[in-house]
């Protein structure tokens, strides 16, 4: 009881169910106290569905979820924690500000304690997120990034030692998203709370991520660091989803892996995988034979090729040289690949 | 649309001087107009204490058959009020049904249903007037309003007042004026239990010989209130418009009431049974018992044929006429579109029995070749439902792409053959659902029926209203039953063309 677990949250075979169809099917998953984890899948892939789980919003059907170390949902009803004694701080996509308050109350609304208490809190909060003039006006009134931003200070501010954001940057405009995104995570960090970000962006889930949890269909894929998902997925689904790849059949006899690209060393034992995984800057391209450009675009830092091998094989590769369309040129993997399992 | 009320004006100046005005400080306008007030403010206080849960427990709990009763619960709007007069008589009157069922038991007497109880009763099947606006509004709430509360920490009560019944107290008062007007406007109720209403007595007076003149000063009174409750309801609206509430499609989230769902579901199916069962049953009641007396249904080919085509012929001349400001409206200047909105917006809150009386008198006056003429009656339908048909057309063409009137101009088309070629038939629906509320509300129109129409003319509405009062149930039952039918058939064709 004295020590405070090691996580902040316990996945053992979590599955909510509408109707017959399984939105989160058998999810088990450790996320360490103080990180910052990030389910990530497409639409439909069930992320958000666990989300509202662990928020309390939707029930288990079968399994088990800790929060802090206390069951919070094992499936029945007399030990289904409703979200109010949940203590955890949700931020909604759409934000979810109460219209009818102004933006002090917003943020007091959870916090406990005397009036005067409650509005002395929002008030150092509106501070945090630099908004101190905002106070007095409604929700309606401020700008999307603000409203974000508020949202987030209403669900801190009750000092939850879990924070769940679904889709938090989604309806921001491009050039706006990096910075909320930035701030959000130093402002959740400052609080020493645990945070659980949902995105269907890798390139978003990578730039906040502690570990990442892959879903699809339902099914939890990969849990990983981000660099473990980018390099070495363990599914097609994985890779495809953590940035662009090629793949190739692989052969492996006597222990020795070849593929299109020549003998290739692996980054796992292959276990039966019949392909390898290639990113694009896991190729070296050099003048020779082997392969021919067939497609060429400026991507700024580097060239993108999409190459024809020998073999008939397409992949896509990166380098600083520019070579020309048609050119003939030579090929190598410059580390270790990912060996899969095909469908 | 404002004719009506500016005639009454300047007629009541003219008259000023005569006795007639005495009316205006008369003890008994007062009891009149304190009897209407108290009649409408309990009507709606009670309707707003039923809508709220019904509204709620429809929209966002896992009741079941909650979409059957969110569409079933507005039905009794198609009871007009002296319908549901009827049913309330036939059923708990000295001789209703209830009281013969009752009496094997010694239930000598029921409470007294004509006056206050009655009229009371009766005009609770406009609580959908209610429910209306609250529905709507709950749709407008986002629903992460009530998890983002809950993970901050309150419990479903708490959530509920704290955070969905703030951002529906504006259609909550908004439902409570409206209720409040029907029921102050309201002629054929409060006639047929003879309760001493503003409209009522205005009625009476009207009918007598020789006080008919203070009949103009009453029915003044009565405008200049049901004024008054459109304009409190035009300020809460226009406040409530102001706090910006996100857009949301979404599927509220389901609230599990758990083993609380069965009294839900009996008390939202006991609302819809006295709302809709009651007045079939009532209805089917004495038509058996009419049948099994040898009493034929009676020929109601004459009545039957001249609602339909007065009604039609209404509702034509009608839409016909709200197409010109709704085309101006949409495409004109902002500020003929507010006064035209404003006109209407007064015109649809007069009482049915001003528009009669003013026109009655404007006939007599000025008109008289008109008077008791179809075209008079027609004419009347035209100023009280225009209103009505322009609310319909505005939506109608609101939510028509703009961009097609603009192509049809680039194309080389004036904006009449634009409005004729692409912009009426592409709102075709909307018209033709603007077309059938003001068909159903002029087949449901009884004051004006009964002060203008021609000699020896008689709808469906006049025929309920004087045989109920007459009690004769088992003859109002037909003409009822056929009335019903109408008004529900044309109800459900008006929404269904309206959600498509």
């Amino acid at each position: 009881m004295s020590e405070t677990p090691k996580y902040a949250v316990k996945g053992d075979s979590v599955t909510v169910q509408f109707g017959d169809v399984k939105a989160v099917n058998r999810a088990s998953f450790l996320i360490e106290a103080g990180s910052v984890h990030v389910l990530l899948g497409r639409s439909g892939s069930g992320k958000t569905t666990l989300l509202r789980a662990i928020a309390g919003f939707e029930p288990l059907a079968n399994g088990k979820l800790e929060t802090g170390g206390r069951i919070v949902d094992d499936n029945t009803k007399a030990g289904w924690v409703p979200p109010e004694q949940r203590k955890i701080g949700f931020v909604f996509q759409d934000y979810a500000l109460f219209p009818h308050l102004s933006v002090l109350e917003n943020i007091a609304f959870g916090v406990s304690g005397t009036k005067d208490e409650r509005h002395a809190v929002a008030r150092k909060w509106l501070d945090r997120i630099r908004l101190p003039d905002h106070g007095a006006r409604k929700p309606g009134q401020l700008s999307g990034g603000e409203q974000q931003r508020v949202a987030l200070a209403r669900a801190l501010a009750p000092e939850p030692s879990l924070v769940l954001l679904d889709e938090p940057f989604s309806n921001l405009d491009a050039h706006l998203r990096r910075n909320v995104r930035d701030e959000t995570i130093a402002l959740i960090r400052e609080q020493n709370a645990t945070a659980i970000f949902v995105t269907h962006d890798a390139e978003e889930a990578f730039s906040v991520a502690d570990t990442i949890t892959v879903l699809h269909h339902g099914e939890v894929q990969q849990i990983g660091t981000p660099a473990e998902l980018y390099l070495e997925p363990l599914t097609i689904h994985v890779a495809r989803l953590c940035g662009p790849a090629s793949f190739l059949d692989l052969t492996v006899v006597d222990g020795l892996a070849t593929c299109a690209l020549g003998e290739v060393e692996l980054v796992r034992d292959p276990e039966g995988a019949t392909q390898v995984m290639v990113r694009p800057e896991q190729v070296d391209v050099v003048e020779g034979e082997g392969a021919k450009v067939t497609g060429k675009r400026f991507l700024g830092a580097v060239f993108e090729l999409d190459l024809e091998l020998n073999s008939g094989d397409t992949i896509q590769a990166r380098t600083p040289s520019n070579f020309k369309v048609g050119q003939p040129v030579g090929v190598r993997a410059n580390g270790p690949l990912a060996p899969l399992t095909a469908g | 649309m404002l004719l009506p009320f500016l005639w009454l004006l300047f007629y009541a100046i003219q008259l000023f001087d005569t006795d007639a005005s005495g009316a205006l400080f008369a003890s008994a306008t007062g009891e009149a107009l304190l009897n209407g007030l108290v009649l409408s403010v309990a009507v709606a206080v009670f309707s707003v204490a039923l809508a709220l849960p019904l509204a709620w427990l429809t929209h966002a709990t896992d009741m079941p058959g909650r979409k059957f009763f969110r569409v079933a619960l507005n039905l009794p709007l198609a009871v007009p009020s002296y319908v549901s007069g009827f049913v309330v008589v036939a059923a708990l009157g000295p001789t209703g049904w209830l009281q013969q069922a009752l009496e094997p038991f010694g239930v000598e007497r029921l409470p007294e249903i004509y006056g206050f109880n009655g009229a009371f009763v009766a005009l609770l099947f406009s609580f959908p007037y209610a429910l209306i606006p609250l529905q709507a509004a709950l749709n407008r709430v986002d629903p992460r309003i009530w998890e983002a509360s809950r993970s901050l920490g309150l419990k479903p009560g708490q959530a509920f007042w704290r955070v969905i019944f703030p951002n529906v107290r504006g259609a909550i008062a908004a439902g409570f004026l409206l209720v409040g007007l029907y029921a102050m406007s309201d002629f054929g109720a409060v006639s047929l239990m003879h309760f001493d209403s503003l409209s009522y007595v205005i009625y009476v007076r009207y009918q007598s010989l020789f006080d008919k003149d203070e009949a103009i000063f009453l029915a003044l009174v009565l405008a200049v209130v049901a004024l008054a409750f459109l304009a409190a309801y035009r300020w809460i609206r226009g406040a409530g418009g102001s706090t910006h509430v996100q857009a949301s499609a979404r599927e509220w989230p389901t609230i599990k009431l758990g083993t609380y769902r069965w009294p839900a579901v009996v008390f939202c199916s006991l609302v819809t049974l006295l709302g809709v069962g009651l007045p079939i049953f009532t209805v089917g009641l004495w038509l058996f018992r009419g049948l099994a007396l040898g009493n034929t249904v009676g020929d109601l080919g004459a009545e039957t044929w001249t609602t339909l085509s007065v009604g039609i012929m209404a509702a034509f001349v009608t839409v016909f006429v709200a197409l010109i400001p709704a085309l101006l409206t949409r495409f004109g200047s902002a500020r003929v579109s507010k006064t035209v909105h404003v006109a209407s917006h007064v015109g649809y809150a007069l009482p049915g029995i001003v528009v009669a009386l003013s026109l009655v008198f404007f006939a007599i006056r000025y008109a008289g070749p008109f008077y008791q003429t179809t075209a008079l009656l027609i004419f009347a339908y035209v100023v009280r439902f225009l209103p009505l048909a322009l609310g319909v057309l505005d939506d109608a063409l609101e939510s028509q792409n703009s961009r097609l009137y603009d192509a049809c101009r680039g194309m080389g088309r004036s904006p009449v053959k634009a409005w004729a070629t692409v912009v009426i038939p592409c709102a075709a629906s909307g018209i033709a659902a603007g077309w059938l509320i003001v068909f159903m509300s002029v087949v449901k129109e009884l004051p004006a029926t009964l002060l203008l129409s021609p000699l020896n003319f008689s709808t469906l509405a006049t025929r309920i209203w004087m045989l109920t009062e007459e009690a004769f149930f088992t003859a109002a039952a037909p003409p009822v039953l056929v009335l019903i039918l109408f008004a529900s058939v044309a109800l459900a064709f008006g929404t269904r063309s309206e959600s498509a």
